[in-house]
């Protein structure tokens, strides 16, 4: 399963535009869309991080506690 | 350098300055920096330059990546600007961190209190935690800091004995002025680069023998018999006033007096330097501070920054005020780079000393001195 072109862009934008918001929200839809995938734990760490980064606590919760589930952290 | 060091101490009638190679030889300026500043209390910035909480600037100091911050508590703090991971550059331009720091190589992330949150995939692709990895252990370094006047003083190899008993005498000697003061905002800072030495801008600060030369500006209030010296050997000297004009514009606006000072204040203004490298001045209406960064044996950056008793004075005279400053201080850079120049001369032998104008210069050359001879790790 590959990422689709459309969320790829997007991710690839955000990076460039070092926007953190983007970059959390975007992995997560990731991370979702590679939901039971061996994919999933990577997508979520990279949500995880950038909503740390910003401080955006729905999400850091959201991501830590699915990676505390899958004994990734 | 031992048996030179030891003429410092030859009474002030008698004794050469420190040697051209404290101000011409790299090699030395590298000695000095562990004797002088890593073991002492120096000054790095000022807190009010890091006013909301998460503020963060990162700042080389004698070549060292450090960075300041405010953390979620509102305490000052220092770390060295690295990654525990791979010694990255965590901050590289100054910011307000609203959540974590994030490492710009593998995003290892970190707390304002300096603590490592996470290690992602550090165990593998989505694997977060890895046996050997041990977070706890592995947060920021912090630096040792203490504030006192706004200024952030650090104490690298952490462990010289606390800033209040090493400066307890200063901080009783300007007791009145421990009150809140406030930074007058951009129009009450500026900062100078100067061809010289730290130690020349030390110099010159700490001695009134130059200012009739130099600051002729000044003679029509300051005049030198208004001066004296102050020295308190091992800590800090300067000198001050009998005689301080208040600051006045147009229409006769001063700045409010801080509150409640002793009667000397009235009349007095003093002008010191803690060593090593923090000038400051109480005036009973204003004060500053001047953070002197080496940034080589023959390259100083002076970080000034004015502080008041309102919050709320004329923003006109704060500019004014500024200007004046600054002028005087540009008008120093004359005297401080031609020296620096003249060390070059062979035969420059630290020259004589005015016994009645030069003692507290000579009593920063013992300090220095004294500093260099004793300091742990240059001890055969
Ligand atoms: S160097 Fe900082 S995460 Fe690798
Ligand atoms: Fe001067």
């Amino acid at each position: 399963m590959n990422l689709t072109d459309e969320l790829n862009k997007d991710i690839i934008k955000s990076h460039i535009n070092s926007d953190s918001k983007m970059l959390a929200k975007h992995y997560l839809e990731a991370a979702n869309l590679f939901k039971g995938s061996i994919e999933e734990p990577f997508f979520l760490t990279q949500s995880y991080v950038f909503s740390l980064e910003l401080g955006d606590l729905k999400t850091i919760q959201h991501t830590f506690s699915r990676l505390k589930k899958l004994n990734r952290i | 350098m031992s048996e030179r060091l030891q003429t410092i101490f030859a009474p002030l009638a008698q004794a050469n300055g420190l040697a051209n190679e404290h101000y011409t030889d790299p090699q030395v300026h590298d000695i000095e920096k562990r004797a002088l500043f890593f073991d002492t209390w120096a000054g790095l910035s000022v807190a009010s330059e890091i006013p909301e909480i998460g503020d963060a600037k990162p700042i080389s100091f004698l070549g060292m990546p450090l960075l300041i911050i405010r953390d979620k508590a509102g305490n000052v703090r220092v770390f060295q600007n690295i990654c525990r991971h791979r010694g990255m550059i965590l901050v590289s331009k100054a910011q307000r961190i609203e959540g974590a720091i994030r490492c710009p190589y593998h995003s290892w992330c970190y707390s304002s209190e300096g603590r490592l949150i996470t290690t992602p995939h550090v165990g593998g692709p989505g694997k977060n935690a890895h046996p050997e990895v041990d977070k706890a252990a592995l947060g920021l370094i912090e630096v040792r800091s203490h504030i006192w006047r706004d200024v952030i003083f650090i104490n690298i190899s952490g462990d010289a004995p606390p800033f209040e008993t090493v400066h307890k005498h200063l901080i009783k000697r300007w007791k009145d002025f421990d009150q809140p003061m406030f930074q007058g905002g951009e129009n009450s800072k500026f900062t100078i680069n100067v061809k010289c030495n730290w130690k020349l801008a030390v110099e010159n600060y700490c001695e009134s023998y130059h200012l009739p030369w130099v600051h002729p500006g000044l003679n029509a209030y300051s005049r030198l018999e208004d001066h004296y010296h102050i020295e308190e050997a091992g800590l800090y000297s300067g000198q001050g006033t009998n005689f301080y004009r208040q600051f006045e514009g147009d229409g006769g606006y001063k700045f409010p007096s801080f509150n409640k000072l002793g009667k000397k204040w009235g009349d007095s203004a003093e002008y010191i330097t803690v060593f090593p490298n923090v000038l400051m001045a109480c005036q009973k209406d204003h004060a500053w501070s001047a953070v002197l960064n080496p940034i080589s044996n023959e390259l100083t950056t002076e970080d000034i920054n004015i502080y008041y008793a309102s919050p709320t004075t004329n923003e006109e005279m704060r500019e004014a005020n500024k200007k004046q400053w600054k002028d005087i201080f540009i008008e120093d850079i004359l005297v401080v780079e031609g020296m620096q120049l003249g060390r070059n001369c062979t035969g420059f032998d630290g020259g004589r000393f005015s016994p009645a104008m030069d003692g507290p210069t000579h009593l920063f050359h013992s300090w220095v001195a004294n500093k260099l001879l004793n300091n742990k790790s240059l001890r055969p």
